[in-house]
């Protein structure tokens, strides 16, 4: 019963306290203080205890594929030199030090860009197979897309001097439009949902009602 | 007239106890966004509305959402194949009301899961989103009288790093080949990489998202999409709880709200335009913060 | 018809040589495309640079990871230049991890060709967990009491007279998709924001424009290649800009050529 009720309770007081919070005028130095303390300080705590625990979840998880030998293992044992070795660079040399660096340059980055770079080619692949004129909507998403496409590239101007305006246009007037149908939705969505946890309506991101 | 009664209200204050003549009104409310209070004061009052005569026993109508329709299928074909489902929830941490919503879609999903007997993969991103839906999913299993068919290590912590995680979730898909993909929640660049890869190994794919930017991708790559409120209105459709299907409509009114309010300024904006004058800029004023 | 249908279903890794070739070509053989026209949203947050005094501080803030460095690290670096060009003082922030060396990065290479001291025409703060947005309209000293390197915050003198937004000129904030300043530094703090964005995140950013939420936004390579343009400082955002462009060109045909297929092999069929 406790377990269950004291983090509604706790839910409640939080939200009401996070909206009077808007509404208290930022001169207000002495309360302003008090909610920026309240929200800065608890979340990095919080935040610390659960990257334990994400990390405990990881190693469970890969240190059981290692010991089951389970298709893929070898992988799970490049998971753990590389939690060594970073381990290794970081308390023996400082976060701040050339070895932790070097790896940010060498190793993060180009894998990092490596992964996001891929979109290029999905990007590609996605648009030749879903922009297909179907039907009198498909072919009006193509055309805009056609259009949209020419007036961010560079010969865009050659082809009509005025596509780059009538891009920006399309961006600011139709799509603007759309878009504040869709953000207007999941705004009002956004409150329910609010409303509804913090009056306890919606309980299910509590888990287990044991 | 706000500062009317800012001023009213002060003066009562200061005036009715010593103790509160130290007590300055404009020290702790914000006179410049009453608007703002008067919208949601409605706006909740409505959805509340609702909801109260939800618990009365009235029903009401949820138009068909085609995408939550298929989840049955999905979970359905998920189990005659033999393959798992997978559910990506989003990238973000729990401040973000969409992975509220996702927490919430995957409950419902793991009540299927259960029912059926098969296996559930929540790979995650945020360890405090990981431990909730351990819990969350644990819930659904107990619910349906399935305890010992939940397997905590399926859902599982992969990375913060947002690339780093969708490398390994696009891993898990070449490999286990999920019958079923969710994308619930919040998304950036990464949609794509994960859909496209997704719809290579010919799963079927359930979106929901409320980054609109990312919609476009979800709509190439995925079977069926939810629109942004959708996602938040999955919960209420897929459980039919009388109580979340009361907000959805204090939802609908609000909206209808915002739309008689966005004409009526147009219309006014327009007169101001054409006639040359201010003599409606109050009510386009009202909305200024 | 078979050469249609063979097209209609292309397979997807020829389509990935394509645009492999496509991104890499203008890069070896350099071709040099013209860029024309200044978008107005790209102007305004030149403009709103040029109006400040000397002497005044820019708030950088890197919210992307290296993945986006390509599209990202030119305008970042554009806009320092401008401010080293104006001397006008930077304060770097990064709102995540892996934001903090990008962020070094762009400061020492803009420092170096405009010969800037730092900690004393710039500094990096660096990444501290928490809402650090909200915690920066009441105290930067406070969010931040250390910079990147771990000297005190208080006994910088770039950041003598920075204590809150009310004390910088216009915050600019890298990122991937959507920003999260608009909810605290504007609203409630009334800072000037500018975003720098992806090309694919530039869309959801217009609306705040259009509110003057925003004072000014830059999408995507072309707007970095715009800003170079501005500062009269060509660098790798016009270089890039070739490679966009071609890719761009082989989507469009790739998109043409799918539909001709499409409508070929239907009619083949009815």
């Amino acid at each position: 019963m406790f377990k269950r009720k004291l983090p509604l309770v706790l839910t409640f007081v939080g939200g009401v306290v996070m909206i009077m919070w808007f509404f208290i005028p930022r001169s207000n130095q002495p309360a302003q203080i008090f909610f920026t303390e309240l929200t800065t300080r608890w979340m990095p705590i919080i935040g610390a205890f659960f990257l334990l625990i994400g990390l405990a979840s990881l190693l469970k998880l890969h240190y059981a594929k290692i010991a089951h030998q389970r298709e893929g293992w070898g992988y799970s044992v490049i998971t753990f030199a590389g939690i060594a070795f970073m381990c290794i660079v970081g308390f023996g040399w400082g976060a701040k030090g050339v070895p932790l660096a070097k790896a940010y340059e060498s190793v993060f980055i180009p894998l990092d860009s490596t992964m996001f770079s891929i979109l290029a080619f999905y990007m590609a692949s996605a648009a030749f197979r879903a922009f297909r004129a179907r039907t009198i909507v498909a072919t009006i998403l193509l055309v805009t897309a056609f259009i949209v496409m020419l007036g961010r590239v560079s010969f865009g101007t050659s082809i009509w001097d005025g596509l780059p305006s009538f891009t920006e246009w399309i961006m600011t007037v139709p799509n603007m439009a759309q878009k504040r149908g869709i953000l207007l939705g999941i705004c009002l969505g956004m409150l329910a949902t609010s409303l509804k946890i913090i009056f306890g309506i919606e309980r299910s991101y509590l888990g287990s009602k044991e | 007239m706000p500062a009317m009664i800012y001023r009213l209200v002060n003066a009562l204050l200061t005036q009715s106890h010593p103790f509160l003549a130290t007590f300055q009104f404009s020290d702790w409310y914000e006179v410049n966004k009453t608007n703002v209070l008067i919208f949601v004061v409605i706006f909740s009052a409505l959805i509340l509305f609702f909801i109260y005569h939800a618990k009365k026993g009235k029903e009401f109508f949820v138009r068909r959402i085609a995408g939550l329709e298929a989840v049955e299928e999905a979970v359905g074909r998920a189990t005659e194949m033999g393959k798992p489902i997978l559910y990506v929830p989003g990238l973000s941490t729990l401040d973000d009301v969409a992975t509220i919503a996702a927490i919430n879609i995957l409950g419902k999903v793991a009540e299927k899961t259960a029912e059926s007997d098969t296996k559930l993969i929540v790979p995650c991103r945020d360890p405090l989103v990981m431990t909730i839906q351990q819990e969350v999913v644990k819930n659904a299993y107990i619910n349906k009288g399935r305890p010992d068919a939940f397997k905590q290590d399926n859902i599982f912590f992969i990375t913060d790093s947002q690339f780093g995680y969708v490398a390994a979730v696009d891993g898990l898909m070449v490999r286990e080949k999920p019958a079923t993909n969710f994308y619930m929640g919040m998304f950036w660049a990464e949609s794509l990489l994960l859909a496209e890869t997704g719809a290579s190994t010919g799963a079927i794919q359930i979106a929901g998202t409320d980054a609109v930017a990312q919609l476009p991708f979800f709509f190439v790559a995925c079977d069926y999409t939810l629109i942004g409120e959708e996602l938040y209105a999955a919960s209420a459709y897929l459980s039919r709880e009388p109580l979340l299907l009361g907000s959805l409509k204090g939802q609908d009114y609000s909206k209808f709200l915002l739309m008689i309010l966005i004409v009526i300024g147009v219309i006014c904006a327009t007169l101001n335009a054409t006639m040359q004058t201010d003599m409606f800029c109050w009510f386009i004023n009202l909305f200024n913060l | 018809m078979k050469f249609w249908e063979m097209l209609s279903k292309l397979d997807r890794r020829i389509i990935f040589a394509l645009v492999f070739l496509a991104v890499l070509l203008p890069l070896v053989f350099k071709m040099g495309l013209p860029i024309k026209g200044i978008q107005p949203p790209v102007k305004a947050i030149y403009d709103h640079i040029e109006k400040l005094p000397e002497g005044s501080t820019v708030l950088i803030s890197i919210t992307y990871s290296p993945s986006t460095m390509p599209e990202l690290y030119p305008m970042t670096l554009a806009v320092i230049r401008h401010c080293f060009r104006q001397n006008i003082k930077v304060v770097c922030v990064s709102l995540g991890i892996t934001g903090v060396g990008i962020g070094e990065m762009a400061l020492q290479e803009a420092a170096k060709e405009y010969n800037k001291q730092e900690g004393v025409d710039y500094v990096n703060l660096g990444f501290q967990t928490g809402p650090v947005t909200l915690g920066m309209g009441q105290d930067i000293h406070k969010t931040y009491p250390t910079d990147y390197k771990g000297i005190k915050v208080a006994e910088l003198p770039v950041m003598k007279n920075v204590k809150t937004y009310k004390d910088i000129g216009l915050i600019v904030d890298y990122t991937a998709s959507g920003t999260g300043y608009i909810g605290t530094a504007v609203t409630m703090y009334n800072a000037n924001l500018a975003v720098g964005v992806t090309a694919v995140g530039a869309a959801d950013l217009y609306p705040y424009l259009q509110t003057k939420q925003i004072i000014g936004l830059m999408g995507g390579l072309r707007s970095a290649a715009e800003y170079e343009l501005l500062i009269e400082k060509p660098d790798k955002g016009c270089i890039r800009m070739d490679s966009q462009s071609i890719a761009h060109l082989l989507i469009l045909i790739l998109i043409v050529v799918g539909n001709i297929a499409y409508f070929v092999t239907r009619r083949k069929r009815t």
